[in-house]
């Protein structure tokens, strides 16, 4: 990885837009960046870093802080890095998230971080993360371990020479990514912890089924005295003798189990025989005692007998008292039927008096529905002869409807004629005035007429003498000279006019004639007229006839239709007044005629009730009660009498039976058992002599025994259950214990080995022993060139042994001295020789990092700072180093500001602090 | 080696070059009571800068056998194969885990 061009925008203290063209160096040795502190020397390093993994190369120098504070508002800041690598160009570009103006409006607006990568062939990658990740896998390396070989930074220095084991551990663990193996040999204590727990718990378990074993209190005392001692002792350590005791003495306490069962047996018999025995005796005394009370009841039971058949005596005695009544109740119910009837009868004389009430409201409903149906007829009778007259009145008025009518003509002819006088009148005066003004007209015309007639030939002379000519003959009077020929006057009138205005005359007087005529001719019609009007009196009398005349015919008129109108309805009335008075009178008929139906009726009715009066009073008189209901009540009095009697001796009968039962029985017991007691005492002569309460006596000892030997059964099957149970469990534990025994065993070799913990070894961790292989792989690097450094003086070593074998060892440096022949601590060295040894370190460290990355080349790296504390010889001797170690193929830039190294280095970049950020020259 | 001391003038200054082949305890102290102003030591034969341990070849080898390796050195025995088992369980496990 060379990089050949980086341009920085607005990055760091760098304002504007700086490049550093890398490849101006060279392919090789040695270049100087310098300037002053904090002018941004390692801001160029930080850039390239960040350009290729979007984090700068210090920690601290986060992504989100680089934008410059020097930066104009719009400049954007991005890095731009070209690189070669195996000889083939990329481009990767890259800004961080930073803050900027709004393009458009007030405030800020946060720009995205974003990256793209542009390969050889033109292939693009872009976004942040997808950017970074390209480019680890095109270079092999992630940032850490990039910055690790590619810088050799002021800090690193000095830390990776003087670190305690400890410390380099952690550094190494960190580029070369050995958590791995600390993570296994965590997993491996992990599960030896583990394992010990579940140890020590089936070791608890254990101690609890020991615990669990039931010892019996009296019996085998040798194999409980031997569990007892076990128990005493830690149970874990004596399993298998603890198991054998246990099964031993599980065999016994079955043997014994077998033995106890036998011995149950038996008494079991010898109880059940006493048992019987003991039954039978108990029998035949119950059956005295029963007997000897029957011969007590006895007698009692005799004389109740006879008291019962007194009774049922007396009782049979009262039977002719049942009978008498038995024949007065059927009488009786004989009645019964009758008062049925009498209460018909009641029900039926009830009807009939209501019905007669009906039929007398009936009638008088009808007789006043008579009477209002003769009146309504009467009214409709006088209606209608009132109808009659009208048409009469109706002929009248018409009559008189049409002499109105006439009148009317006449009064309209008047109307007409005068109407026609009065525009005759107009006319003949407008005529007239026509006619006057025509005349004058015409007089006018005739005047006029002479006067232009008299000036038209009163101007022909002009015209004449217009056309004489001298020497010409006059046409007139022939003369050939005109002293004074006629002048013509101006106003001289043409023929034309004059024949015109002849005309006009003529016609005016044409009009006035004519005009003359029609006038004549409506004086005549106007006299016609007024000979017309001449039959009512002049037309100033018909005009004042019609003025007072037209209201009150027009009035007469209304009032002739008024009235005819109001007769029209009356006759058409009297239509429906006959077919009313019709109904009527039908109606009537029809009433007339039901009254006469209802009169009937009304007289059967009476008859009818008359007669059922009769029977009642009849029916009553023959009955012994008043009521039915009295007559029931006696009825029931006699049942109940009756029946009490019969009662009574069925009562007695019953009781003198059942006396004379129960003594039967009872006597015919009383013989069975003694029969029974006789046969049993013959049978069993024997047993009369065997006392019954020794025979209890010796049962209940039967039973104590019994009782005992069953809690000793009970209390011997619940041990050889739990305590088989506990052998089993024993016997289990015993295997897991074994199996977690040899598990933890393997396994604290193993981690113990892991961890480095081996009881009298060096206390050396499997991540420990991989971190020294690469630091004595480093240290082999880094001698290389820390000797030609030192003159061959020093070798570095790691040490080999710890100062004791307690502490964490193996990752300490030491030097050989070989001038003194001696091992001493790399801290007795002096501070030049300390720079050369942190320096080979470092390099040593940036080799075999690379070699683990695939043999990754870096062609350019940076050392930054770290020479301030060199003498000049220790100085000449590092940059003579550094040059050499760029050698062929390498390009290393230092980032330092001492002087000294200006003068010995000639190619350089100096960086230059403004005020308004840092600027780059290069020389 | 008295006739190689006297060989040089003991004022000059001098590189010295040790042949020795064994490792030569305080060789500029010694030096410098004859040659007060010798100005370089070398040595023929280099020490030998660490042990086999370092020449292991990390990148060879997966983490198992380098734990069976490490094993032994600790031990002085091989692991068993209960043992190699559970070592080969761990590291498959973390590798699926990473």
């Amino acid at each position: 990885m060379r990089p050949e061009k980086l341009t920085m925008c607005a990055f760091g203290p760098y304002a504007g837009k700086t490049e550093v063209p890398f490849s101006d160096f060279g392919d090789h040795g040695l270049y100087l960046i310098t300037g002053d502190t904090g002018a941004g020397k390692t801001t160029i390093f930080d850039g390239i870093v960040f350009a290729l993994y979007g984090e700068a190369s210090g920690s601290i120098r986060t992504a989100s802080m680089l934008r410059s504070d020097f930066a104009a508002a719009t400049e954007k800041t991005y890095v731009e890095l070209v690189f070669t690598y195996r000889n083939q160009s990329y481009i990767v570009t890259r800004n961080p998230e930073y803050m900027r103006p709004k393009t458009r409006g007030e405030g800020m607006t946060k720009e995205a971080a974003d990256a793209s990568l542009v390969y050889p062939d033109g292939r693009v990658v872009t976004g942040s993360r997808q950017t970074t990740k390209a480019v680890e896998m095109l270079l092999g390396l992630d940032r850490s371990q990039f910055v690790q070989i590619a810088m050799i930074a002021q800090g690193d220095f000095l830390k990776l020479l003087l670190a305690g084991t400890e410390e380099r551990g952690k550094i190494f663990r960190k580029i070369f990514d050995t958590g791995n193996y600390l993570d296994f040999q965590r997993e491996l204590k992990r599960r030896l912890l583990d394992t010990e727990r579940m140890y020590k718990e089936l070791q608890r378990s254990v101690g609890q089924y020991a615990e669990g074993i039931v010892l019996p209190e009296t019996e085998f005392a040798k194999e409980v005295q031997v569990l007892r001692e076990l128990q005493q002792q830690e149970s874990i350590y004596h399993l298998p003798e603890i198991a054998e005791a246990l099964q031993q003495l599980l065999l016994a306490d079955q043997a014994k189990e077998a033995e106890r069962e036998e011995t149950e047996k038996a008494l079991e018999e010898q109880i059940s025989v006493l048992q019987e025995k003991l039954g039978r005796i108990r029998m035949v005394q119950r059956m005295q005692e029963e007997a000897a009370q029957k011969e007590e009841q006895l007698p009692d039971l005799l004389q109740q007998e006879s008291l019962c058949a007194v009774r049922q005596k007396e009782a049979e005695q009262k039977q002719p008292y049942a009978e008498e009544r038995l024949r007065r109740e059927h009488a009786l119910e004989v009645q019964l039927e009758q008062y049925k009837k009498y209460s018909e009868l009641e029900r039926r004389i009830q009807k009939l008096g209501e019905d007669r009430k009906k039929y007398d409201a009936y009638l008088q409903e009808t007789a006043a529905r008579r009477q209002r149906t003769e009146e309504l007829l009467e009214e409709k009778r006088r209606l209608l002869q009132r109808a009659e007259t009208s048409e009469q009145e109706l002929k009248l008025a018409q009559e008189e409807q049409k002499q109105l009518a006439e009148r009317q003509k006449e009064l309209e002819r008047i109307d007409q004629l005068l109407g026609w006088l009065s525009r005759q009148e107009l006319r003949i005066r407008e005529n007239e005035q026509a006619f006057a003004r025509a005349q004058e007209y015409s007089t006018k015309l005739g005047v006029q007429y002479v006067e232009m007639e008299a000036a038209f030939l009163g101007g022909q002379a002009g015209i004449l003498a217009e056309k004489l000519q001298e020497g010409a003959p006059c046409p007139v009077c022939g003369s050939l000279h005109h002293p004074e020929p006629a002048r013509r006057s101006r106003s001289v009138p043409a023929e034309a006019q004059l024949r015109a205005l002849a005309e006009t005359k003529e016609r005016a007087l044409e009009q006035t004639r004519q005009l003359s005529e029609m006038l004549a001719g409506r004086r005549g019609k106007e006299a016609q007229c007024h000979q017309m009007l001449a039959e009512w009196g002049g037309a100033a009398l018909a005009a004042k006839l019609l003025r007072e005349e037209t209201p009150k015919l027009k009035a007469a008129v209304t009032d002739n239709e008024r009235r005819q109108a109001a007769l029209t309805g009356q006759i058409r009335q009297s239509k429906t007044l006959k077919g009313t008075i019709q109904e009527l009178e039908e109606a009537g008929q029809k009433l007339i005629q039901q009254q006469e139906l209802c009169v009937q009726k009304r007289m059967r009715c009476e008859a009818e009730l008359l007669e059922c009066e009769n029977q009642r009073t009849e029916l009553g008189r023959s009955l012994p009660f008043a009521k039915e209901q009295e007559a029931k009540q006696a009825l029931l009095e006699l049942r109940r009498q009756r029946e009490a009697i019969l009662q009574e001796s069925r009562l007695a009968a019953e009781a003198y039976a059942r006396a004379k039962e129960q003594r039967l029985e009872t006597s015919k017991a009383l013989e069975t058992l003694q029969a029974q007691i006789a046969r049993s005492l013959s049978q069993k002569g024997s047993a009369d002599q065997e006392n019954p309460e020794q025979l209890a006596a010796q049962q209940g000892e039967l039973y104590q025994k019994k009782e005992v030997l069953v809690r000793e059964m009970n209390a011997g099957r619940v041990r050889i259950h739990t305590n088989g149970q506990v052998l089993q469990q024993l016997k289990k534990s015993a295997e897991k214990l074994s199996e977690a025994r040899s598990r933890y065993e393997m396994l604290a070799v193993l981690s113990d080995t892991a961890n480095g913990e081996l009881k009298g070894k060096q206390k050396l961790a499997f991540e420990q022993y991989i971190q020294i292989v690469f630091f004595s792989q480093i240290i082999q690097e880094a001698n290389k060139r820390f000797a030609s450094m030192t003159d061959g003086r020093y070798l570095l070593r790691r040490r080999e042994m710890a100062g004791n074998l307690s502490s964490k060892s193996g990752l300490e440096l030491d030097v050989f001295d070989y001038y003194t022949g001696r091992i001493r601590s790399v801290q007795s060295l002096s501070g030049g020789e300390s720079f050369k040894a942190s320096l080979s370190m470092a390099l040593g460290l940036a080799d075999v990092v690379s070699q683990y990355a695939g043999g990754i080349q870096i062609d350019s790296l940076f050392i930054d700072e770290g020479f301030g504390s060199l003498d000049r010889e220790s100085l000449n001797q590092a940059i003579q180093t550094l040059a050499e170690l760029a050698g062929s193929s390498r390009l290393a830039g230092i980032i330092s500001h001492v002087e000294e190294l200006k003068e010995r280095i000639e190619k350089k970049i100096v960086v230059n602090r403004g005020t308004s950020g840092s600027t780059v020259s290069f020389s | 080696m008295p006739e190689v001391v006297q060989s040089a003038n003991s004022e000059d200054y001098l590189h010295v070059t040790l042949t020795d082949e064994q490792e030569v305890l305080d060789a500029i102290g010694r030096l410098r009571d004859v040659y007060p102003n010798i100005m370089r030591l070398d040595f023929a034969v280099r020490q030998k800068t660490g042990t086999n341990q370092e020449k292991i070849r990390l990148e060879e080898k997966t983490p198992q056998e380098l734990f069976a390796e490490f094993f032994v050195r600790q031990n002085g025995y091989e692991m068993n194969e209960a043992q190699q088992a559970l070592v080969k369980e761990i590291w498959e496990k973390g590798g699926e885990e990473a």
